[in-house]
């Protein structure tokens, strides 16, 4: 028994040795490219470069790194790049901002479905809303949304996934709201509220840091009003420790009509909320990318979630530790981005049409 | 205020501090030199190396470098008419004729000793005005932002020549261009021809190049000779004079730099614009125009001056309230974010030691960048005495590499090419571009911002404003100071932003492109929905009609000319020339597309240096390897550069 159990043990010792051997060979002395579908600078940039100069020292064979930026047509150039153009060699890697709502609208500009790809990991930041206090009739605390009237709503663009989320919860919420698109930023939306143009939008975790908590938050101008969290297979909220005493938005639904929100408008919210948070960057390789390599790769990605420098340097710029998601849950949010109820495309692609 | 101003002071000059501020400078100089560089891609390069630095000497490092791009992008502007940076577009104007005169030298004594005073000044003006600040802010939403964009379109009379209605049709040819790409507003494509590439709009860095850079280029080759077409031996006026143009013209220097500071505090707006606006201030509030274009020093000090003090403008309001005064200040929010630095109105009063920390990088940055480029200038210019067929091949390097850096897409290069073609026929043809570039950097911020004015305000309710009514009085002041000074006859007021030497020919068919332009342009607008269409329409439908009286004016001079028996197509003759230059250029694109950039560019420059300038093989060799040497190490390894994915390999 025990000299089968050692053979077992040994048998499969070797095995590993063996992989590991094979993922050492495959990236010793080769350079990898770090693919960025946009441009320098922006957060997606930073983000992929802060990931780059960490994941390398976690890949086995320990290659050199290069960042790439290839912007254009909000993310949708690169994509197509990585699915025609990249060889299918593990040396090509995408950090992308995911272009979610291409995909949810079956953009034609994108040659090719998000499940094509071979996918490494994904990270994300939940959404957090904020009004300011004088809107409409004024609200100090979240439940005068029912009476506040009227305000203007500061979005991005229509097909922006903040912007279908923010107005899917007002409609779901049945708040009355003018919806005011063309803010490029969300500095440029922090300005808008600041200057009392709009009085209502939302932002990621860092723009709640950095923008509307000091000019908004803090000087007493605004309120958050929730937090889009992730909803889990259940149907229960995933709280974020980094945003407690901030409702949820399903809280602040049941709150309101004493029972959970439910519907297609709600699926399709907790459908693309989800992908957004777990998922607002991916990582990705293309298909017929060598085993070896792939395996390599994600045991990198999921190597950052324990390595202290990774993570000292990440919370200094979002205040609370990076959320990556592994390989098989992106996989997974992939192919409900793929496989959609046409019901919900019409909502969303309804929403997007109307202003 | 004082005491803070001193903390900051102790901050930035106390060791790393100081050491990383100075190795900024260093970085952002040479970034600034090399045409389609930027400090947006010196951000990139050193973002990683500052994860680990304490806030102080982070932001010096990048601030360092960013303070003084505006400054070293001068030279490309001056010596081969290339803007350096989108913030040195209107350089050119003035600067490259002065090249062109042997003045070289003296325009870069000029342009750095203004770029320091502007930067520097900047930061103190703006430091003084800190408690103005906020309510000027705050109180600058999308209105007064469209008034703005509006107000720097009046300038266009100043930038016209000697044809206001030439300038027009430019600029409105020029904000139709803006249009290109995927309306936002309406979730709609416009003017792309179904091509991906287009969605983002028209590069701006490619656009600017072909209607200045290769135009420039082409007259280089075909003409021969040197960039100066005085000898060295005649020139007069060296580094020294400039400087001592620079402090003659002091009191252009203190309006520029209010100008730049000023425009640059105005969030999205400032940044883009501001050379133009302080260049159209100095030919606007200039008794004797008879020079601007031809070489005049002051349209050179006037958008020096103010790129460089619009920085310390851009700050403010990035520091103080999170709202990025131009590009690269919205780049430097993400470096704040990784420093857990929270820009706030905390960062005027109890952090305010630390904003001054900032604006003491800036004023130091500036001061030392100059101070290194002025030790060099002298030899810089030397290049303007090369001989062109040295200096062709080098230029059309750096040209093609500025356009790729735009987005490395193959595109870069079409826009590129196609914009050379209508650079030069503009050119040619007494049709002036500066409106066309004014145009087509307003025509976004203008339209976006009326959409969301007409969103957020109701009815009309906004032009009530007492800021917008204020703009909208000096709009009109703007116009009438424009229109009397372009219809004054006497030469002094004329200036020449365009050739003197009109071409009938090319005059007639560029009026007539442009025409065709604004016809295409018009057509689909009537079927879009009023968000997308609007806008396009209002700039179309006056283009058609005045397009179509120039057309009419052109027909009728034409036949003028025909019938005094003068020549109508003067420069049928070097058209031949020009083509070959084409060629040579088609075929870095297409050997490109075969075989990739660092094949093709470092072919281009030994069979040129081979062919036409008529090196020796080993010197042709050596060049390409040097070429690929500097192409490899400095755009692939450094900066990152995504190559072509070439065909063979």
């Amino acid at each position: 028994m025990l000299r089968k159990m050692f053979i077992a043990i040994a048998t499969v010792a070797s095995l590993l040795s063996f992989t590991a051997t094979a993922e050492a060979q495959y990236y010793e002395d080769k350079q990898i490219t770090i693919l960025v579908n946009y441009g320098a600078g922006g957060t997606t940039d930073i983000l992929a470069r802060m990931i780059a100069k960490h994941m390398g020292k976690h890949i086995a064979g320990s290659p050199n790194l290069i960042v790439k930026n290839m912007p254009g047509a909000g993310g949708i150039t690169a994509t197509n790049h990585m699915g025609s153009v990249v060889d299918a060699d593990g040396l090509t890697v995408a950090i992308f901002a995911i272009p979610v709502m291409q995909q949810v609208l079956s953009d034609p500009a994108l040659s090719f479905e998000l499940s094509d790809f071979v996918w490494l990991g994904g990270t994300g930041f939940p959404t957090t809303c904020v009004i300011r206090k004088d809107a409409g009739a004024g609200i100090s605390k979240v439940d005068d949304l029912q009476t506040v009237g009227a305000f203007n709503l500061a979005g991005y663009r229509n097909t922006s996934s903040t912007d279908v989320r923010m107005r899917l919860a007002l409609d779901i919420l049945g708040v009355e709201y003018n919806y005011v698109p063309g803010y490029v930023s969300a500095s440029k939306v922090n300005a808008a509220i600041l200057q009392d143009e709009a009085q209502f939008s939302c932002a990621s975790i860092l723009g709640l840091r950095n923008l509307f908590g000091p000019n908004l938050i803090e000087p007493g101008l605004a309120i958050p009003l929730w937090y889009f969290a992730v909803v889990d297979s259940d149907g229960n909220d995933v709280n974020d420790g980094r945003l407690a005493g901030i409702p949820t938005f399903n809280e602040v639904f049941e709150k309101f009509n004493g029972e959970p929100p439910s519907g297609i408008q709600y699926d399709a919210l907790t459908l693309i909320n989800n992908a957004m948070v777990s998922m607002l960057w991916g990582s990705f390789v293309p298909k017929g990318t060598p085993d070896e390599a792939v395996a390599s790769l994600r045991m990198a990605w999921d190597s950052l979630s324990s390595d202290p420098e990774f993570i000292a340097e990440y919370e200094a710029m979002t205040s609370g530790p990076p959320m990556l998601t592994n390989a098989s849950k992106v996989q997974d949010n992939i192919q409900k981005l793929v496989d959609l109820n046409p019901e919900l495309v019409t909502v969303v692609s309804d929403l997007i049409g109307a202003e | 205020m004082f005491e803070a101003a001193l903390s900051g002071l102790v901050q930035v000059t106390a060791w790393p501090a100081i050491g990383y501020l100075l190795f900024g400078v260093l970085i952002g100089l040479l970034l600034g030199m090399i045409p389609g560089l930027s400090g947006l891609v010196g951000f990139s390069i050193m973002l990683p190396f500052t994860f680990v630095l304490e806030p102080v000497p982070a932001l010096a490092l990048l601030l360092g470098m960013f303070a003084v791009t505006t400054t070293s992008d001068t030279i490309a502007s001056v010596l081969f008419g290339i803007p350096g940076t989108s913030a040195s577009q209107a350089t050119i104007l003035d600067g490259h004729p002065m090249a062109m005169k042997g003045e070289a030298s003296r325009a870069f004594g000029a342009a750095f000793t203004v770029s320091a005073v502007g930067g520097i000044l900047g930061a103190v003006v703006l430091g003084l005005s800190i408690p103005l600040v906020k309510p000027l802010i705050l109180y600058f939403a999308q209105p007064e932002i469209f008034m703005l964009s509006v107000f720097g379109m009046t300038i266009v009379g100043t930038l016209s020549g000697n044809s206001i209605l030439l300038g027009l049709i430019a600029a409105l040819a020029g904000l139709g261009l803006s249009y290109v790409g995927y309306a936002e507003n309406g979730a709609l494509p416009r003017y792309v021809f179904g091509t991906l590439y287009l969605l983002d709009g028209l590069p701006l860095i490619p656009v600017v190049l072909g209607l200045f850079a290769l135009p420039e280029l082409i007259e280089l080759a075909v003409q021969g000779g040197s960039i100066s077409t005085v000898p060295r031996e005649e020139v007069k006026g060296g580094l020294m004079t400039g400087v001592r143009d620079a402090c003659r013209n002091w009191w252009l220097v203190l309006r520029s730099t209010a100008i730049g500071a000023y425009f640059g505090l105005m969030p999205g707006l400032g940044g883009t614009i501001v050379d133009w606006m302080a260049y159209g201030h100095a030919v606007q509030s200039s008794k004797s125009k008879g020079t601007f274009g031809k070489g005049d020093v002051r349209g050179v000090i006037a958008p020096e001056t103010a790129n460089n003090a619009m920085k310390g403008g851009a700050l403010i309001p990035t520091v103080a309230f999170g709202i990025p005064g131009s590009p690269s200040m919205a780049v430097l929010l993400g470096a704040f974010m990784i420093q857990g630095v929270a820009p706030g109105p905390e960062m005027l009063t109890v952090k305010l030691d630390f904003t001054f920390a900032l604006m003491w990088t800036l004023a130091i940055a500036n001061f030392v960048g100059a101070l290194l480029l002025l030790l060099i200038a002298g030899k810089l210019s030397l290049i303007t005495f090369l001989r062109s067929r040295l200096l062709v091949p080098l230029v059309t390097l750096f040209i093609f590499l500025g356009a790729w850096t735009s987005s490395s897409n193959i595109g870069d290069w079409i826009v590129l090419m196609v914009f050379g073609v209508v650079g030069y026929m503009m050119k040619k043809g007494g049709v002036p571009r500066p409106p066309m570039v004014l145009g087509f950097v307003i025509g976004p911020i203008m339209e976006n911002a009326l959409f969301i004015t007409t969103h957020a305000y109701e009815g009309l309710s906004w032009l009530s404003r007492p800021a917008c009514l204020i703009i909208a009085v000096l709009c009109l002041v703007s116009i009438t100071v424009g229109i009397r000074r372009n219809t004054q006859k006497a030469e002094s007021s004329q200036i020449a932003i365009e050739s003197p030497r009109l071409d009938p020919t090319m005059s007639l068919a560029t009026v007539g492109l442009l025409l065709a332009f604004s016809i295409y342009g018009l057509t689909p607008t009537y079927s879009w929905a009023a968000d997308v269409g609007r806008i396009p329409m209002l700039t179309f439908v006056p283009a058609v009609f005045m397009s179509l009286t120039a057309l009419l004016l052109g027909i009728w001079r034409f036949r003028q000319t025909l019938t005094n028996g003068e020549d109508i197509f003067p420069n049928k003759s070097e058209l031949g020339r020009v083509f070959q230059l084409w060629l040579w250029l088609l075929g870095i694109v297409f050997v490109t597309i075969a075989a990739g950039q660092l094949f093709a560019l470092p072919m281009f420059i030994a069979l040129y240096f081979l062919t036409v300038t008529r090196y020796a093989w080993w010197v042709a060799l050596l060049s390409a390897v040097g070429t690929w040497t500097f192409l490899y190490i400095i755009f692939d390894r450094i900066i990152g550069v995504v190559w072509y994915p070439a065909l063979l390999f």
